[in-house]
């Protein structure tokens, strides 16, 4: 499994990298433009992520925004939301109105920090992503 | 003991201080178990004299299950237990046997997984083993997530006087009378009765019966057009719950697809919506972890394209008032849990039928309308025993109603040609006229009462098994068994209490969305439990963040001191948001809530605010990283000592 850890917290970062280790490679990105560029070059490299932790507050471009550009990038090349990369909201922001303009845009699911290493096991197993 | 146990809890009701409540809590409890006992050995007595006759009458099982499902909600959620009670949809309704016996079954079994049921849940089925033409073996089963039974206490179990823990500090009280009952009624009507558990894993009892089946045809079949197809979402974060509504909607066509929490709730209407197809209803449970039913409801609502939506809450009892909040919200419906499948099914028609007067205010369909709705209605009551009649008045007025009292049958028959009554609640057994040669009259179109249609409760001793019938025969509407449980009589109530007598209702308050606030104790400087239950206890691991963090945090709050500076105040948020994030990972609470306050000063413009709490930041740390370190050194001293 290929990930991609978006996260401007040093501490966040450091547990998402953990948890996920056993499962495969993780790049990390530390806002959201970064994340975007990620995502484009793998996808134009033939090779996407299989999953996005996506904070939301974060400098530069937060995470709303990078989720719409990532759905744009698939849409553009044809893929469908329920194809493209499961993303995984990682974020303490838990109001309605962000929890809302994330799935609207499209994410798969939405994790409230600080992340539960057996709830995010959970998650992940839901999107199918591991057994 | 309709006195004891009825005026204790009148008394529970009053000012009382701790001790003195404990006290009449254990008056109240005594009573209860010896009302239990008597009525056990009247059982038993009558077994044993050969004189315990099985009747055959008409009934309908989903009522049965319904009705009985309401009274031992109430104790399941009161130790916060999910209840479920169920029949499969394949369970034919209408049946002939003993209603009574076959419920007191069921509440005996129920009622001792309720009993050795801390956590968890206690599902009761109903499943169909072999149906004729005339007759249907059904199976129904008790399944709780209790204690469970020991292998070796196995055998002792229906035999009378027994119980598995026969130690005199027994943990759970009992007559030990219940199961061997249980298990004489079942053999009665000709079926068998049995059980698995493993200790500490849980039980599962159940009994099969052969029941006859009514001729007549079950009337469903033609009201299903209304919901037929209809895509529905439930949302529930318990699995048997799910698996058995779903399983029901589905049993009407109701095209249901189920989601265990918000999240998933959010994701699936989204998809339906883009897909072209969106969900006509949602139906939400109340209590779910995380987001919960309120919640996720708002955020349905909040969004432009979903708002179509019905929503549907499910509470559990004894939750109420909340109605007008709920409304608010833009529920169309309220539901008590477990969900009666006739009100189910009524609840979801009367949403649709709503879409229909899109503009008209539709009110909020609720099992618990009469607090809100009925204080202007005027009720008779009928009871010689003036201890009962306090008690029923007592309760009566905690449901906000009151009523006129009088002594027996022929005064009852003189109010009620005097003035309007809405409702009668009526004693069976009285001095002079009772009360079913009351009812007659009332009911007789010659008598001078002036309305003869006006709905009669009745009320009488439990132990009267049959009396039932005998009351609905004589033309009363409904029945209570004494000692009176005020759930029971508000249940009655709320059915039979004609709505016309509604007083208006308050108009609505604005809309507003003001988050509930989550009461918090103090936040503590380093939750370890915490941290170490969401990285699965790994010591490692633990170790390793809380050194990232320690190691990072002080370059974040610099950060932070350089933002506030540079009076950039969406920067500092910014910050001050990561900094929060990075304590609540490594459990630093109250460094986490300075962070947090120093967010929401930024948001709000102050950083004048913002940096006067920066020393306070550092004093948390300061703090943080000491418990850390006392907890690292505990952790190597323990590990040295192991070894």
């Amino acid at each position: 499994m290929k990930t991609l850890i978006v996260e401007d917290d040093f501490t966040s970062r450091l547990v998402l990298q953990e948890f996920l280790n056993p499962y495969g490679s993780s790049h990390i990105a530390v806002n959201g433009t970064e994340a975007v560029e990620a995502v484009r070059t793998a996808l134009e490299a033939g090779e996407p992520y299989n999953l996005v932790c996506l904070d939301i507050m974060m400098p530069e471009m937060d995470g709303q925004t990078a989720l719409k550009r990532i759905r744009d990038l698939e849409e553009a090349r044809g893929i469908l939301s329920t194809k493209g990369v499961k993303i995984m909201m990682t974020t303490a922001l838990h109001d309605v109105k962000n929890i809302v303009g994330a799935f609207s845009g499209m994410c798969d699911a939405y994790l409230i920090k600080p992340i539960d290493r057996t709830k995010m096991l959970d998650e992940m197993r839901k999107l199918k992503l591991i057994e | 003991m309709n006195g004891v146990i009825g005026m204790t809890g009148l008394l529970l009701d009053t000012e009382l201080n701790d001790k003195q409540r404990r006290y009449a809590e254990t008056i109240r409890s005594s009573g209860e178990s010896l009302l239990g006992l008597i009525n056990d050995i009247l059982d038993f007595s009558k077994m044993e004299a050969g004189k315990l006759e099985m009747e055959t009458l008409d009934f309908d099982l989903r009522a049965l299950l319904d009705d009985f499902a309401a009274t031992v909600a109430l104790h399941a959620h009161d130790k916060g237990l999910e209840f479920i009670c169920a029949a499969a949809p394949d369970v034919p309704a209408y049946l002939r046997g003993d209603p009574g016996r076959l419920r007191q079954i069921l509440t005996n079994l129920t009622g001792n997984a309720v009993k050795f049921t801390q956590v968890g849940e206690i599902a009761v089925r109903a499943s169909l083993v072999l149906e004729t033409d005339s007759e249907a073996i059904i199976r129904f089963s008790v399944r709780d997530t209790g204690i469970g039974i020991p292998a070796g206490k196995q055998e002792l179990l229906f035999q009378k006087f027994t119980q598995a823990d026969a130690s005199t500090t027994r943990k759970y009280g009992g007559t030990g009378l219940g199961l061997a009952i249980s298990k004489q009624l079942v053999e009665m009507m000709g079926g068998e009765v049995g059980f698995k558990s493993e200790e500490g894993h849980g039980s599962e009892f159940w009994f099969a019966v052969r029941l006859a089946k009514q001729s007549a045809q079950e009337r469903t079949e033609m009201l299903l057009a209304d919901i037929r197809g209809v895509h529905t979402l439930l949302v529930d974060d318990n699995a048997t719950n799910r698996e058995v509504l779903v399983a029901q909607l589905q049993s009407w066509g109701v095209r249901t697809e189920d989601a265990q929490d918000g999240f998933a709730a959010l994701k699936a209407l989204y998809l339906a919506k883009d897909t072209g197809d969106p969900f006509q209803i949602a139906i939400l449970d109340m209590q779910m972890p995380g987001m919960d039913g309120v919640a996720l409801g708002r955020a349905i609502k909040a969004d432009e394209t979903l708002r179509n939506t019905h929503l549907v809450l499910l509470s559990s009892l004894g939750q109420r008032g909340e109605t007008r909040q709920m409304e608010e919200v833009g529920f169309s419906a309220y539901l008590t849990k477990p969900a009666r499948q006739s009100e189910l099914f009524d609840c979801l028609s009367a949403v649709l039928a709503g879409t229909a007067s899109a503009r008209q205010a539709q009110p909020i369909v609720t099992r618990h309308t009469i607090r809100e709705m009925s204080r202007g209605a005027r009720i008779l009551l009928a009871e010689d025993n003036t201890t009962n009649q306090d008690v029923a008045l007592g309760m009566l007025e905690k449901l906000g109603l009151r009523a006129d009292a009088v002594a027996n049958g022929t005064e009852a028959v003189h109010a009620l040609e005097t003035l309007p009554y809405d409702l009668v609640l009526m004693d069976v057994q009285m001095r002079e006229m009772d009360g079913l040669e009351a009812t007659q009259h009332i009911r007789d179109p010659q008598s001078m009462v002036r309305n003869h249609q006006v709905p009669i409760i009745a009320m009488t001793a439990h132990a009267m098994q049959g009396d039932r019938e005998k009351c609905l025969k004589a033309g009363m509407n409904d029945y209570v068994s004494k000692p009176i449980a005020p759930q029971a009589l508000a249940d009655a109530l709320e059915k039979w209490l004609p709505r016309e007598a509604s007083i208006k209702r308050t108009p609505r308050k604005a809309v507003s969305y003001v988050d509930e606030k989550v009461r918090k104790p103090k936040a503590v400087v380093f939750d370890k439990a915490g941290m170490m239950a969401r990285l699965t206890d790994d010591e490692v691991l633990a170790r390793k963040v809380i050194e990232g963090f320690l190691y990072d945090i002080p370059k974040q709050i610099g950060v932070l001191r350089t933002c506030l500076k540079a009076g950039d105040a969406a920067r500092v948020e910014r910050q001050a948001h990561t900094i929060k994030g990075a304590s609540a990972n490594v459990g630093g609470e109250a460094m986490g809530a300075v962070a947090f306050e120093i967010e929401k000063m930024a948001k709000a413009g102050d950083l004048e605010a913002g940096t006067a709490r920066l020393p306070e930041l550092g004093n948390q740390l300061a703090r943080l990283r000491k418990a850390m370190n006392r907890s690292i050194k505990q952790n190597n001293a323990a590990r040295r000592s192991e070894t």
